[in-house]
C-alpha cells in the first residue's frame, strides 16, 4: 500500500509555476551543427570536459584543439525576418540570460585547463546578469580570451575549411570592434552557446488558468519561477518569487 | 578578409606592450585624446588590430606616429590596459618592420642584442683610434695632432652617409607601406606631395602637434632637445674643421658658445626626459622600454664628454683631453648603432613625415572629392 498514488489535500497560499527548461537543439546545419564534427553545443563540451581526466589535453574528433571558438545567443535572440521560425512558426526572440555566464564559465574553465588553448568569443553583447557574474567576463578578458563582436542580422558563418589549411573549419564574421570588417578565424572546434526553450506546458496552463505569452511561456497567475514566465536563473527566480509573494501578502517564499 | 592571427599580442608584448588583451574595446581612450580624429581614431583602432592580428594593416598605419603619448588614454582606460604603452610598442614595432635589415627587431626584442650592439660599436671606435691617432703631443694640448679634424670630418660624413643610407631606405619602406594597399600603388597625384612639402618642413620645426597634447612642459624640453641636438649635428657634420680646433678662443667665441648652449640644451632636454623616467610621476613613463634609458643616457653622456673635451683643453690637460675625446667617439657610435635608423632615433624622420604623409592624404581625398563633386554636377 505504501507505494501506491495518494491524492492529498493540503492548503496553500500560492503556487510557484517552475517549468524548467530544454537546452535549444540547433537546427541540421544551423552554424554547421550536425554537418562538421567540430561544431558541438556547450552543453556538450560541458559534459565532455566532466568526462575527461585532469591533465588531459583538450582532443576533438582524434585531433588536438589549438584554437576554439565560442559562439552566443545560438537559438536565442533571434530577429523576426532575419532567423528562419522554429516549428511554432515563432524565432526566439528572447535572451536566454544564463548562456552568458555559462559561456564565459567554459571559457575560463578551458583557459586554466588548457593554457596553450586559443578562445575567441563571438557575442552580441556581454549579459552576465547576476550579481558576481561579471567577473567571469574579466577572468576571461584578462585571461586573453579575444572577443568578437557580431550583429544579429548578419550571424558568424561557420564553414568547412578547404583541404590544405592549418585548421579544419573557419568561420566567417563580420566584426564591429574591427569596423565591421569580415574576419576568417580557423579554429580546431566550434561551440554554440544554445538558449533555453520552454517546455510543453499546454496541461499546467489549462489546469491552472494561467494566461501565456506569445513566446509559449506560462504568463501570469500564479507566481512563475524559473522559466514560466521567462528564462531565469535562479538568483531570479528566487528572488522574483519572494517579491511576489510579499507583494501579495503571502508568506515570503524560502530560497 | 582578414585572417585573424592570434600570436601578434604576443609579439608586440616583446616590444614593451602590456595588458592589450584587458582591452574590451569601449573607446575611451580615443574619445579622450586630444589628437585622434574621425580618419586616426587611435590608441582603440590600433589595439583593435593588434587583438585580431592584422599585420598588414598595422603596416601601413600612420596612427602611431600621431601620438605623442600624453598619457590620458591610460589614465582614462577602465580596464587598465594601458593603451598609451601598445602605442608606444606599435612605434618600435613599426621602426622594425621599416628596418629591411632586420636588426631592429632584434635590438628592440632582445637585451642581449641591444648590449652586444653596444659593444661592438665602442670595439669599432676603440680599434680605429688604436690604429689611426697621431701622436700623443704631452706638452700642450694638441687635439688635432691626435686626431687630425681632416679625418675626423671624412669619418663623420662617412657615418652620416650611412646613417642617411639606412634612414632613407628605411623611410622609403614607410612610403611604400603607406601608399600602397597590397601590391598595388596607390599614389596621390605628385603635385599634392610639392604643395603640401611646407608642412614637413613646418612640422619638423614647431612639432605643433606634439604641443596640442597635454602637457605642454614637455614640449618646451623636447624642443629645447631637438634644437640642441640638431646645432650640435650640424656643427659636427657640416663645420667640424671650424668646431674642432686647438685654437683657445674667449667664453663668448662662437665656437665656445654654440657648443656650450647646445651641449646644455641636450643635456637639459635628455635629462629632463630621463630624470621623468626615474619619477613615474607621470603617465608616459610609468613603463620604459630599455631603448627608452638608453636614447637619454647616451644624449647626455655624449654632451658631457663634450664638454670635458673643452674643459681639459681649456684646463691644459693633453692626456685627459685624448682619452676624453675616444671616450666621446664611442659613446657617439654606440648611440647611432644601438638607437640609430633602427632604433628609437629614427623617430626624427618618421614622425614628421607621418604627419606630411597624413596631410597628402586628406588633401588628395579632398581634391578627388570636388572633382567627383564637379563631375557629377556636370552630369
Amino acid at each position: 500500500m505504501k507505494d501506491a498514488l495518494q491524492s492529498i489535500e493540503i492548503s496553500i497560499g500560492a503556487i510557484v509555476v517552475a517549468t524548467g527548461f530544454d537546452p535549444y537543439q540547433p537546427r541540421q546545419g544551423e552554424y554547421g551543427f550536425g554537418e562538421l564534427q567540430e561544431v558541438v553545443t556547450l552543453p556538450q563540451l560541458i559534459r565532455h570536459l566532466g568526462l575527461m581526466k585532469a591533465g588531459e589535453p583538450l582532443k576533438w574528433n582524434g585531433h588536438a584543439v589549438r584554437d576554439v571558438a565560442l559562439i552566443h545567443c545560438v537559438g536565442s535572440r533571434e530577429i523576426e525576418g532575419v532567423d528562419e521560425p522554429h516549428e511554432d512558426g515563432q524565432v526566439n526572440n528572447y535572451c536566454s540570460r544564463v548562456c552568458c555566464t555559462a559561456t564565459l564559465h567554459a571559457a575560463e574553465e578551458l583557459r586554466q585547463r588548457f593554457p596553450t588553448l586559443n578562445i575567441y568569443d563571438l557575442y552580441q553583447d556581454i549579459r552576465t546578469y547576476g550579481r558576481g557574474h561579471e567577473e567571469h567576463y574579466r577572468g576571461a578578458l584578462e585571461g586573453g580570451v579575444r572577443f568578437v563582436r557580431y550583429h544579429g542580422e548578419e550571424r558568424p558563418q561557420v564553414i568547412s575549411a578547404p583541404t590544405g589549411d592549418t585548421h579544419p573549419v573557419l568561420i566567417h564574421v563580420k566584426d564591429s570592434l574591427t569596423y565591421n570588417e569580415e574576419l576568417e578565424i580557423p579554429v580546431d572546434l566550434v561551440v554554440l552557446a544554445v538558449g533555453m526553450e520552454p517546455r510543453q506546458i499546454d496541461a499546467l496552463v489549462k489546469m491552472l488558468k494561467v494566461s501565456r505569452g506569445n513566446d509559449s511561456r506560462a504568463h501570469a497567475g500564479a507566481f512563475e519561477g524559473t522559466e514560466a514566465r521567462s528564462t531565469r536563473n535562479l538568483q531570479d527566480a528566487a528572488r522574483h518569487a519572494q517579491n511576489d509573494s510579499r507583494h501579495r501578502g503571502g508568506n515570503r517564499v524560502a530560497r | 578578409m582578414n585572417r585573424v592571427d592570434p600570436t601578434f599580442v604576443n609579439e608586440l608584448k616583446e616590444y614593451g606592450a602590456v595588458g592589450i588583451e584587458k582591452c574590451f574595446n569601449c573607446g575611451n581612450c580615443t574619445a579622450i585624446c586630444p589628437l585622434a580624429s574621425d580618419e586616426y581614431n587611435f590608441p582603440r583602432g590600433v589595439i583593435r588590430r593588434v587583438q585580431i592580428g592584422d599585420r598588414e594593416t598595422m603596416k601601413t598605419q600612420l596612427d602611431p606616429w600621431l601620438c605623442y603619448y600624453c598619457g590620458d588614454c591610460s589614465a582614462t582606460c577602465p580596464k587598465g590596459a594601458e593603451p598609451g604603452e601598445t602605442m608606444m610598442a606599435a612605434r618600435r614595432w613599426l621602426t622594425a618592420q621599416y628596418d629591411w635589415m632586420g636588426l631592429s627587431r632584434k635590438l628592440y626584442t632582445s637585451t642581449a642584442w641591444a648590449i652586444g650592439a653596444l659593444i661592438v660599436g665602442a670595439l669599432m671606435v676603440l680599434g680605429l683610434a688604436w690604429l689611426l691617432h697621431g701622436d700623443l703631443v704631452t706638452s700642450q694640448v694638441q687635439l688635432n695632432t691626435f686626431a687630425p679634424v681632416e679625418m675626423i670630418h671624412v669619418a663623420d660624413l662617412i657615418l652620416a652617409g650611412v646613417l642617411a643610407f639606412f634612414l632613407l631606405s628605411n623611410l622609403f619602406r614607410m612610403f611604400m607601406f603607406t601608399f600602397r594597399e597590397g601590391k598595388q600603388w596607390k599614389l596621390p597625384p605628385f603635385a599634392v606631395f610639392v604643395t603640401e612639402a611646407w608642412q614637413l618642413v613646418y612640422h619638423t620645426l614647431t612639432q605643433q602637434r606634439f604641443s596640442k597634447c597635454e602637457g605642454r612642459r614637455r614640449w618646451i624640453s623636447h624642443m629645447i632637445l631637438v634644437f640642441g641636438y640638431g646645432s650640435m649635428f650640424v656643427l659636427i657634420v657640416v663645420f667640424l674643421t671650424w668646431f674642432q680646433t686647438d685654437n683657445l678662443y674667449p667664453l663668448y667665441h662662437p665656437q665656445r658658445l654654440i657648443g656650450y648652449l647646445a651641449a646644455l640644451a641636450i643635456i637639459y632636454g635628455a635629462g629632463d626626459a630621463l630624470v621623468s623616467r626615474i619619477q613615474k610621476k607621470h603617465q608616459m613613463h610609468h613603463f620604459s622600454h630599455l631603448s627608452d634609458w638608453l636614447f637619454p643616457i647616451l644624449l647626455i653622456l655624449l654632451s658631457v664628454s663634450g664638454l670635458m673635451i673643452s674643459a681639459f683643453r681649456y684646463m691644459g690637460l693633453p692626456l685627459a683631453t685624448y682619452y676624453t675625446y675616444v671616450i666621446h667617439l664611442v659613446i657617439m657610435m654606440t648611440l647611432y648603432i644601438c638607437i640609430g635608423p633602427m632604433g628609437k632615433w629614427a623617430h626624427l624622420l618618421y614622425r614628421p613625415f607621418a604627419v606630411y604623409f597624413q596631410i597628402v592624404k586628406e588633401k588628395a581625398a579632398q581634391q578627388s572629392e570636388v572633382t567627383a563633386g564637379a563631375m557629377a554636377s556636370a552630369d
